[in-house]
């Protein structure tokens, strides 16, 4: 998490990432066959965080922690949205601050960063700026549980 | 072991819970805020605490300063799980008496490898705390001896058969040690008990009857609110050991999984020794009549589970009265 605050962010390299959450993922399959998608996935998550909550939990459940992090991530986007339309920056804050905190945990260092980026523009009263962040956290979520299928993490099957 | 967790973030809630389960003896309690976990505290000890800083309404340190303030958390294991390793925020947490930090992004081997450690310390700390309670006692099991008019070999004996049902429950060393030293004071609440009504030689009267039927409470009162586990269970043994496993004992008319497993281990325990003891009024059954008592009974007044598994090793049975049996006593 230091990492976050303490170095300053390169927001090219953050435009990056976030190009990268965004991209058809179709893509990023193709191009995992030529094996250029291991650089992807080091960009986006923690590796060895990953690797080693996989193998101490297993992927059952890895996949509902995945669940909760997805469930919970889209309440808290909500409520910085509402947040955002009260001018209630502080909030904003502390929902980015809870966010930046759970991705981290889970070696999702490309939301991390995203999270990073809301906390900073909301603490700089930048209404414009959250905006786009959110906006990105959503897309970047979208693509999450694809991402992590490459890395043999599902969620859990929906039985109806 | 306990582990009370506390983080208002229900993925950080969650991976943490799933870590600590990973670990040894572990039972994780996961609650999503300050106020939930002293809650939990004033019902429930926990072992160790962790518990995330940045909460929305009470904080980590509050609750840490909170529970270091009780008279019986105060010296509980508690780590503070932190995003920030501002100075200022460790400093605060140490002056109120934080045990460990654990940094966010948590890392699994390092927080297992934490978590391990601590417990080892908690358990190390409790023994300690149950050998100075144990020479006291051994003393005070005498002393209910005096006052009881059922044999010095009874309390022996029951003392054993709870062991003997703990360990096929599968219970540690640790714990199986634990009861045997806790069930002799089950009766302790007989000294409260006036000499006229405890060795009247006759039938009790409803009255007498009830008077005796305090002893429970009585030894609850004498041994409750300690800090070693071993006068904790055996306060607890004391207070529900009259229970009836169909909700018709007393005093509280506890029913099935209600009693504390303690009570009901003891209750098949000393009833089994009652009736196949010599008593002033009685001959002793055989083994095979109380254990065919005790059979009718499952489910009724004995927990069925620990009635069977006692039954299940008639050698350590027959092996535990020869070694102490009335005679031998004194000698
Ligand atoms: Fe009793
Ligand atoms: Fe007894």
């Amino acid at each position: 998490m230091n990492d976050y605050v303490a170095k300053p962010i390169d927001r090219t390299k953050l435009a990056e990432v976030v190009a990268r959450w965004s991209q058809n993922n179709d893509d990023l399959a193709v191009t995992s066959i030529g094996g250029e998608s291991d650089d992807d996935v080091v960009g986006l998550f923690n590796p060895v965080l990953l690797g080693d909550l996989k193998e101490t939990l297993g992927p059952e459940a890895m996949g509902e922690l995945l669940q909760t992090y997805l469930d919970d991530s889209a309440e808290r986007l909500g409520n910085a949205e509402a947040d955002l339309a009260a001018s209630s920056f502080k909030a904003t804050a502390s929902e980015a601050h809870s966010l930046k905190g759970a991705s981290a945990n889970l070696g999702f260092d490309g939301l991390a960063m995203i999270a990073v980026q809301l906390e900073a523009a909301a603490k700089a009263a930048d209404a414009v700026g959250c905006k786009s962040e959110i906006g990105a956290y959503r897309k970047a979520l979208v693509h999450l549980p694809k991402q992590l299928s490459k890395l043999g993490i599902s969620l859990p099957k929906v039985v109806s | 072991m306990n582990v009370l967790i506390v983080d208002d973030n229900p993925t950080n809630l969650q991976l943490l819970k799933l870590l600590v389960a990973k670990v040894d003896d572990c039972v994780p309690v996961a609650v999503d805020s300050a106020e939930k976990a002293l809650a939990w505290c004033a019902q429930n000890e926990p072992d160790l605490v962790l518990t995330d800083y940045m909460m929305p309404d009470m904080d980590g340190l509050e609750l840490l300063s909170r529970l270091r303030a009780s008279e019986t958390m105060f010296e509980v294991p508690i780590v503070v799980v932190t995003t920030t390793d501002l100075k200022e925020v460790r400093q605060r947490a140490l002056e109120l008496g934080a045990s460990d930090f654990i940094t966010k992004p948590v890392d699994p081997p390092e927080l297992r490898a934490r978590v391990r450690n601590l417990l080892a310390l908690r358990a190390s700390q409790m023994k300690l705390k149950d050998r100075a309670a144990q020479d006291l006692v051994i003393r005070l099991s005498r002393t209910a001896e005096y006052r009881d008019p059922e044999t010095g070999a009874h309390i022996e004996r029951m003392a054993r058969y709870a062991r003997l049902i703990a360990a096929k429950l599968g219970w540690s060393e640790d714990e199986q040690e634990r009861i045997l030293m806790a069930a002799p004071m089950h009766d302790i609440g007989k000294v409260g008990i006036p000499d006229h009504i405890l060795l009247k030689p006759a039938r009790l009267t409803p009255e007498e009857f009830t008077a005796m039927q305090q002893h429970p409470r009585l030894g609850h009162g004498i041994l409750k609110g300690s800090t070693s586990p071993l006068v904790q269970m055996a306060a607890e043994i004391a207070l529900y050991h009259h229970e009836k496993f169909d909700g018709g004992g007393y005093p509280e008319g506890l029913k099935g999984e209600a009693i504390p497993l303690t009570a009901r281990i003891v209750a098949v325990a000393d009833v089994f020794d009652a009736l196949t003891s010599q008593r002033p009024y009685k001959k002793p059954w055989t083994v095979e009549q109380a254990k065919e008592l005790l059979q009718s009974q499952r489910g009724l007044h004995f927990d069925a589970v620990c009635v069977d598994l006692f039954f299940s090793d008639m050698d350590a049975i027959e092996a535990i009265r020869s070694e102490f049996s009335d005679e031998s006593r004194g000698l």
